[in-house]
């Protein structure tokens, strides 16, 4: 295999509803734009949310904002609010229109997850930095200044770092750029003229949480390691050593004054400590699941927190004068001792999919979520079936077995807790499915066979204005002739266990852009089944055929035949082509009686099929028989034999 | 690549001693002899084991049982024809003679000069590799003493395996003429043929091999002894050829087949794994034979109990299976608290087991293997035994403690090679890192200095005399406290020349090590029986007609007055002193020969 091969490209898309309103998994970043009063949330669903930030509002959600296929990392909110930079797993970083909620405008110079991002307010400056080990600082201007013809932009990276990135910080005048990763050292730049300053030793795992003060003399960092240090920047030195939690610290948020500063993370607590005189601290709530971002309230007395699950709660700060008083300041703190145990605010989220078992027509998914609520889905229709409530799941696995084997043709992923289904991943082969048409309820024409990966393709590309896609009378055909799929349905394009290539809504691929776009990404097996309506090949699967030992027959007939039919057949055929082949050729003592009625009788009512001595159901086919009675890939046998009358 | 010297010349000297040494292996005839021949009567009696005489039974028993044990232990059993056999075999070998015979040479000459016969072992074509590793076992701490029990015990098991056939045999025959009951009879014949079977499985490829290795190491006894009772102190004794070891060997693996150099570390493996299943088959057995004794033990119930026997048999067959694989696993996960808690000390109590595997206690450590996904930052934990540690032999080698870095690595997962995290449900980076949560009582470390291609990395690496211990609770010990163990070199393989398929092997091994052992079936014959097992019954009942372990008198080295090094290459086997060996280790040696460490050999030591 060449690697300067192109990587080959899946098609996914994601089961789901038009409108997810709320959060589906963990949530890694807040901001909040005090001028309208909005809270935005990046989702680990791949969704960025808004939400009415203020007090009293019922209904908190405003829009989504969707274009990534993966988590959110991190999001900043600049240009007074008019912008938003979000990083992402998909290695991406977009630029979107905030008040609008749409995407602008998409980064693709990191080659890893983006992990963080850090911003210098005054300078409209943005840096981001993952598990590439790069760092590339954008000039915000620049990037919502970008369109469709001017879409080159020029970027500074920061070179030197070892190791992955998982956090950055910027003060506002933008004179220093700190950075923390699993090196265990602070990084510090001076993004003017990105020229490396200094690194600093002394934690002892990974580095997840940066805050830098104003003036850039003063750093605070958060780490795996438990602790939490302030850095003299002017010194190049760790000036004290913060032990307030009892695991890693994810999350950390300074006052403007840099007097104190609020830290959460494993523990999921959120914590208050004065830097200067860290026995004097506060735990303010006790989260529900590992902290993953802070941010303060307009007005600074409360605290946003997200964790690893989807809610995000707003607490109340206690005031700073009262860190010292005897009530909270003990040494052996304990979780008895919160300030806060119920939130200001609260945006409950919903759940995320955490167990899927696919059922043995390989089409409908069963899954279980985070608050054990069972769902049947079907693949093929990219949809919702059924919500079954709060059931066994195990029990509901156990009911939806059928004796029935069709090869797997697609993967399932729950990165982001909602369904995603790949086709053409490594070695799935998305055409490996046929089945007959009428048992998947599709017509009811007996003998039609259909590809389930076939027909799922040329629903998801039924938009598509392709140009070749015409039939022999010259007229434009769409889709499957048997279903369509949801138009709001993701379809995204990417390589195989790498980056995105292109994500759409089904019900756009019939735009001028995006039908351009599509004539660029979607790779040829594709087109040949979707647009060109070429036929998947068959299975293939040989077998050998012997009359059973019950049925005296010759001994030449001992001799093994093998033959060779679709994988689909079923055992009916296989009868049929004994009566025809085999016992219609006159061998068999009797034959002469049984050929006068031969025309009149159905196959399987003269010779049965058995495999392993197990008589076979005529409405069986041979892969289900291969799967569950023969049990092997090798030397698939079946015997014949002739019922008396 | 070029042979290197060394191996070739030893090779055209060792070709003439080869056939001398087996004429002067003349003495021990009658031993070979009467080796030879019990495996024909053996083989006869597996394949007509039902209706034979009872006279034959008996006499083929008798032979199985000779052949299996050393000879030393003959004295063991009751028949008196044996034992007089023995003794004319070896006239003066009982302890105090071998002592007396020791001292008195030391006092008569004195000095250091004065040469106690050392046993050496003849290069028989390309065979340094395996002589590395025979002397290297042999001054192995506990080692061979270890080897020898396991060896008796295998030989007293099957010695009453066949027992229990004779008995069973005329229990069937009798069954048919007395008793009417089918089912009796029934299960009588199943008894018998348990027993059969076993038999037919007892000589196994891999058995042999731990017989020949105990063999070889009485045979080199035998030439310390046969030294010292002649009387002449200068001769050094003949060396052995341990060519009857070498092809049971080739036997079991085919890789030392052919007369090429062999990786002396593949070997010691392969000595250790062998040892290892003749434990376990030796365990299984005795567990099987504990099951017919109390079967037989209940004198009133018999009937009763021989046909729930009967009953239950496949069952039981199968659990044993079972058990065993259990045992496996719990052995690699916590090798010292598998067993139930019994009345008295449970080491004490599993090591007189029969079919312990002394290579798990002595050798194996437990590694554990943890990854952390840096997102959730959960860790997932995941414990195997290991043998031997490999050691990279690195840029560089912080002086002090140059293997803690190597052993206790740890990695990140990411790139194209990030982790599954089953809670995120996606790929993340992730930490993995290994460390050990139990040392072994003998640390085997291999330099991997063949890693990456066939030119050997001839860089130099620290070897330590002493090495503090970097198992998990010893590094979790705040550094004020004093450690509780450290680790003390006993031994070196050391390997000159530049390829693993060339070259020639040098072990240097420390002699003292036998000398404050303490075998536990000594002791236990001070203590009465509790009688809570059969198997203490058994095989405390031939142990109580002796005094002391029988393993001093037979295989396991003798004790030299003088505590140093021995370095052994091949026939030649001498005292060097601590200087020259810590020369031998330095970066430069005085006596350079281009010899580089590639097996090092540590043994624990309990500090204070």
């Amino acid at each position: 295999m060449s690697s300067m091969m192109r990587k080959k490209t899946q098609v996914s898309f994601v089961i789901r509803d038009e409108e997810e309103k709320r959060h589906k998994n963990g949530v890694s970043s807040l901001q909040l734009d005090p001028v309208q009063g909005r809270l935005y949330t990046a989702g680990r669903d791949g969704i960025i949310r808004v939400w009415h930030a203020g007090n009293g509002s019922q209904d908190r959600y405003i829009q989504s904002m969707e274009h990534h296929t993966d988590w959110v990392n991190d999001i900043v909110l600049c240009c007074g609010g008019k912008n938003l930079i979000s990083a992402s797993s998909d290695t991406t970083v977009k630029v979107w229109n905030a008040p609008k909620g749409f995407c602008m405008s998409t980064l693709r110079t990191h080659k890893d997850y983006v992990r963080t991002l850090a911003y210098a307010k005054d300078k409209e400056q943005v840096a981001s930095a993952g598990l590439d080990r790069a760092i590339f600082l954008w000039d915000v201007n620049t990037l919502t200044a970008l369109t469709a013809s001017n879409n080159t932009v020029t970027t500074s990276s920061l070179v030197g770092n070892k190791e992955s990135i998982y956090s950055l910080a910027m003060n506002p005048p933008g004179t220093i750029l700190v950075s923390g990763s699993t090196e265990k050292v602070l990084r510090v730049w001076d993004p003017r003229n990105c020229s490396r300053l200094m690194k600093l030793k002394g934690h002892a795992d990974n580095v997840k949480a940066l805050v830098v003060s104003r003036d850039g003399t003063q750093c605070v960092s958060g780490s795996s390691d438990g602790t939490i240090k302030l850095w003299s920047l002017s010194q190049q030195r760790c000036v004290s050593t913060i032990r307030v939690h009892s695991e890693a610290v994810w999350a950390l948020l300074a006052t403007e004054t840099f007097s104190h500063i609020i830290s959460g993370g494993r523990d999921r607590l959120v914590i208050i400590t004065e830097l200067r005189n860290p026995d004097n601290f506060m735990i303010v709530c006790e989260e529900s699941a590992p902290v993953l971002k802070l941010c303060f309230t307009a007005d600074q007395q409360g605290v946003w927190v997200s964790t690893s699950d989807s809610d995000i709660r707003c607490w109340k700060l206690p005031p700073v004068n009262t860190l010292n008083s005897e009530m909270y300041n003990q040494n052996n703190y304990n979780t008895n001792n919160v300030y806060q145990t119920q939130p200001l605010h609260h945006i409950p989220g919903g759940r995320a999919i955490k167990n899927y078992t696919v059922l043995n027509d390989k089409r409908h998914i069963l899954t279980k979520d985070t608050s054990n609520n069972v769902v049947l889905y079907d693949v093929l229709k990219a949809s919702k079936i059924e919500d079954l409530g709060e059931i066994d799941y195990e029990e509901e696995v156990k009911k939806h077995f059928k004796m029935v084997y069709v090869p797997n043709w697609f993967n399932v992923d729950l990165k982001t807790g909602m369904l995603t289904i790949h086709l053409g991943q490594d070695e799935t082969d998305c055409f490996s499915a046929w089945v007959s048409a009428k048992e998947a309820g599709l017509t009811t024409e007996n003998d039609q066979k259909v590809n389930f990966g076939a027909l799922l393709l040329q629903a998801l590309l039924e938009y598509w204005n392709h140009p070749n896609r015409v039939n022999e009378g010259g007229q434009k055909v769409f889709g499957n002739n048997f279903f369509s799929v949801p138009l709001h349905t993701p379809l995204i394009f990417s390589e195989v266990g790498g980056r995105t290539l292109y994500r759409l809504q089904v019900g756009d691929a019939g735009g001028e852009t995006e039908g351009n776009i599509l004539l660029e990404t979607v790779p040829s097996w594709v087109v040949d089944v979707a647009i060109e309506m070429a036929a998947p090949k068959l299975n293939k699967l040989p077998f050998y055929l012997l009359p059973h030992s019950s049925c005296q027959s010759k001994q030449d007939r001992q001799k093994k035949d093998r033959l060779v039919a679709n994988d689909f057949i079923q055992c009916r055929k296989v009868a049929e082509h004994v009566v025809e082949k085999i016992i219609g050729g006159g061998d068999v003592n009797g034959s002469g009686t049984a050929k006068t009625e031969e025309n009149s009788d159905a196959p399987e009512e003269k010779v049965e099929l058995l495999c392993c001595d197990q008589v076979l159901d005529p409405n069986m086919d041979l892969r289900t028989v291969r799967h569950f009675i023969w049990k092997s890939n090798v030397e698939f046998t079946l015997h014949y034999r002739i019922i008396k009358q | 690549m070029p042979v290197n010297s060394r191996p070739e010349k030893n090779q055209g000297v060792n070709r003439s001693k080869y056939s001398l040494s087996l004429k002067n292996n003349a003495a021990n005839l009658n031993r070979v002899v009467h080796k030879t021949v019990s495996p024909i009567t053996n083989d006869q009696k597996e394949n007509r084991p039902v209706k034979r005489p009872l006279q034959s039974t008996y006499q083929n028993t008798l032979n199985a049982a000779k052949k299996l044990k050393p000879l030393r232990e003959t004295t063991l059993q009751a028949g008196s024809f044996v034992k007089a056999t023995l003794e004319v075999l070896e006239p003066k070998t009982g302890s105090t003679a071998m002592l007396n015979g020791h001292h008195a040479s030391d006092n008569q000459y004195g000095g250091p000069q004065s040469k106690t016969p050392i046993a050496t072992l003849s290069n028989m074509g390309n065979t340094c590799f395996l002589n590395s590793v025979l002397y290297t076992l042999r001054y192995a701490p506990q080692f061979v003493h270890n080897l020898h029990h396991l060896v008796s015990d295998l030989g007293r098991v099957e010695q009453k395996l066949g027992s229990i056939r004779l008995k069973s045999s005329s229990l069937g025959r009798s069954a048919a003429g007395i008793a009417s009951s089918g089912t009796r009879s029934w299960s009588s014949k199943d008894l018998l043929s348990l027993g059969q079977s076993d038999n037919n499985s007892a000589k196994s490829k891999i058995q042999v091999v731990t017989e020949k290795l105990h063999e070889t190491y009485i045979n080199l006894r035998a030439g310390e002894s046969k030294c010292i009772n002649s009387g002449s102190n200068d001769s050094s004794p003949e060396a052995f050829a341990p060519d009857a070891f070498l092809s049971a060997l080739r036997d079991v693996n085919s890789t030392f087949e052919g007369n090429r150099q062999q990786d002396a570390h593949e070997l010691l493996v392969c000595i250790l794994d062998n040892i290892r299943e003749t434990c376990r088959a030796l365990s299984a057995r005795a567990s099987r034979l504990q099951l017919q004794e109390n079967g037989d033990s209940n004198g009133l119930g018999r009937a009763q109990n021989i046909e729930d026997g009967g009953k239950t048999l496949g069952n039981l067959r199968k659990s044993w299976k079972k058990r065993k694989d259990v045992k496996l696993n719990d052995k690699r996960t916590s090798p010292t608290e598998e067993r139930a808690p019994s009345p008295s000390d449970p080491e004490r109590d599993e090591r007189s087991q029969p079919g312990w595997d002394f290579v798990a206690e002595s050798f194996e450590g437990t590694m554990v293997v943890r990854t952390m996904c840096l997102e959730c930052e959960t860790v997932t934990e995941k414990a195997q035994a290991v043998c031997e540690l490999c050691v990279p032999v690195g840029e560089d080698d912080s002086a002090d403690e140059p293997f803690r870095a190597a052993c206790l690595s740890s990695e990140y997962l990411r790139d194209q090679n990030k982790y599954w995290c089953e809670r995120c449900l996606r790929y993340n980076e992730a930490r993995r890192s290994v460390a050990y949560s139990r040392l072994p009582r003998l640390l085997v470390l291999q330099l991997k200095r063949f890693s990456g291609g066939m030119e050997k990395i001839t860089r130099y690496a620290p070897t330590p005399l002493l090495m503090p211990c970097f198992c998990e609770p010893c590094s979790k010990r705040p550094p004020e406290n004093s450690p509780t163990h450290r680790y003390v070199l006993w031994g070196v393989i050391m390997h000159f020349g530049q390829t693993l398929t060339g070259g020639h092997y040098v072990a240097y091994t420390r002699d003292n090590s036998q000398g404050d052992l303490k075998c536990d079936r000594e002791t236990d014959n001070t203590t009465t029986n509790t009688g809570s097992s059969f198997m203490r019954t058994l095989f405390s009942r031939p142990r109580n007609q002796l005094t002391g372990c029988t393993a001093k008198e037979c295989c396991v080295p003798r004790q030299r007055p003088e505590i140093g090094w021995l370095s052994c290459d091949d026939d030649v086997v001498k005292p060097i002193s601590n200087e020259e060996f810590e020369d031998l280790l330095s970066p430069e040696p005085k006596t350079g020969s281009g010899s580089t460490p590639y097996l090092l050999f540590y043994v624990k030591s309990e500090v204070g």
